[in-house]
């Protein structure tokens, strides 16, 4: 397990990642990159166009309790049931963004 | 030093984790209830033929088959030792446990080849020898966080110096833990130590081979990282379809947490963090330097 970091304390917040930024659809790929750019954003407590989203979760300082917790919202806002292990197959907001939109497109098949 | 006992997870410490309940564990576990990982032999076995596969591929390794008499550390739910006495025609197993619903599960067995005690390893005193003994999902729970390398180590040696006097010459044993693979001892997550599993650290594989030295040689080691995430990813999801049903037994945050434990522990196979080792040992009847 990776050491605990700030990240899980703000993860686990009662204010979960701001929910009126996020209140947009999982339609297409452009609408994934953009929750998780501001779902980062929200941990990170910077500005949206700030994230680099071509680097890694873990040097954003994403460890693996943020991991299950990114997760566990994803989940709640697709509708389908992932593997935390997925920030670490796919480890940048693009790299996921492509895969979860593939997970979207064979679930509506 | 320390009386060891002292150094390793305390009952209360274990009961933490297991008294929530049999019929919380049976939401999510296997039919048998075995708590810790499977063994997969192909991608279309299910959990509970998993399970299976992890028990006879243990009792393979040390010759089970036939046997007097089979001492299990750790029993559980005893699922491995009614294997063993109606599949390998042991005659006497003993299994012992530090949770008194692990007891009253196996006496629902009513199978008169099995003994279970409410005992911890360290005090075991057996009315006679063994033949064979397995511990599985019990080294994890050996050693606490925060005591040195070498009082780990003592415990870990103590095991198997106990094992090796309960023993018949020629006895074998059979070891299943999880292990540290690419972390230190200060990677261990605080929600896992806190919440989960309190006063528990994890040995790594050199812990284990350095603690048999002159006491056991090793005949099968394998490690087997996959299967515990596989078998995690069952758990998990047996769980998410059993919410309803969890909650009302052990109440929401409950179950969150350990749906919570049981993602943090995939990272933690699946990023090479843990391992899950699985080792045979055959006893050295003449040590050197005794």
């Amino acid at each position: 397990m990776a050491t605990d970091q700030i990240t899980e304390a703000n993860s686990e917040s009662e204010a979960a990642p701001a929910q009126d930024a996020l209140s947009i659809s999982p339609d297409n790929l452009a609408d994934i990159r953009t929750w998780l750019t501001s779902y980062l954003a929200f941990l990170l407590e910077e500005e949206p166009g700030s994230i680099d989203t071509e680097r890694s979760f873990d040097s954003h300082g994403i460890d693996s309790a943020a991991a299950v917790s990114l997760v566990g919202d994803l989940e709640d806002w697709m509708g389908i049931e992932l593997d935390p292990t997925i920030v670490y197959d796919y480890p940048s907001i693009d790299q996921l963004a492509d895969f979860l939109m593939t997970r979207m497109n064979e679930s509506a098949a | 030093m320390e009386n060891s006992a002292s150094l390793g997870a305390s009952v209360q410490a274990l009961e933490y984790h297991y008294n929530i309940g049999n019929e919380f564990y049976e939401l999510w576990l296997d039919k048998s209830l075995s708590y810790t990982s499977a063994l997969y032999r192909s991608d279309d076995d299910t959990l509970e033929q998993a399970q299976t596969h992890k028990v006879d591929y243990h009792f393979e390794e040390i010759h089970l088959r036939g046997v007097e008499r089979l001492l299990d550390v750790g029993c559980g739910w005893g699922g491995q030792l009614q294997r063993a006495t109606t599949h390998y025609d042991v005659k006497h197993a003993v299994g012992l446990t530090l949770n008194e619903p692990h007891i009253d599960w196996i006496g629902n067995f009513n199978n008169p080849r099995i003994k279970v005690r409410l005992e911890n390893w360290r005090d075991h005193k057996p009315d006679e020898p063994y033949d064979r003994i397995c511990a599985w999902g019990v080294l994890e729970h050996a050693a606490r966080p925060g005591i040195s390398d070498a009082e780990k180590q003592a415990i870990y040696r103590e095991f198997f110096e106990l094992c090796h006097g309960w023993l018949k010459p020629g006895g074998e044993v059979s070891v299943q833990t999880i292990t540290y693979e690419n972390a230190t001892r200060a990677d261990l997550n605080a929600f896992i130590e806190q919440e989960i599993f309190p006063e528990s650290d994890l040995p790594s594989q050199a812990d284990i081979v350095r603690a048999r030295e002159h006491l056991f040689e090793i005949t099968r080691m394998r490690n087997d990282r996959t299967h515990y995430e596989r078998t995690l990813r069952e758990w998990r999801h047996r769980l998410r379809a059993n919410a309803a049903a969890a909650t009302d037994l052990v109440g929401e945050d409950a179950v969150k947490k350990y749906e919570k434990y049981l993602s943090l522990f995939m990272i933690g196979f699946h990023t090479a963090t843990m391992n899950l080792s699985r080792f045979a040992f055959k006893r050295i009847d003449t040590p050197r330097g005794r």
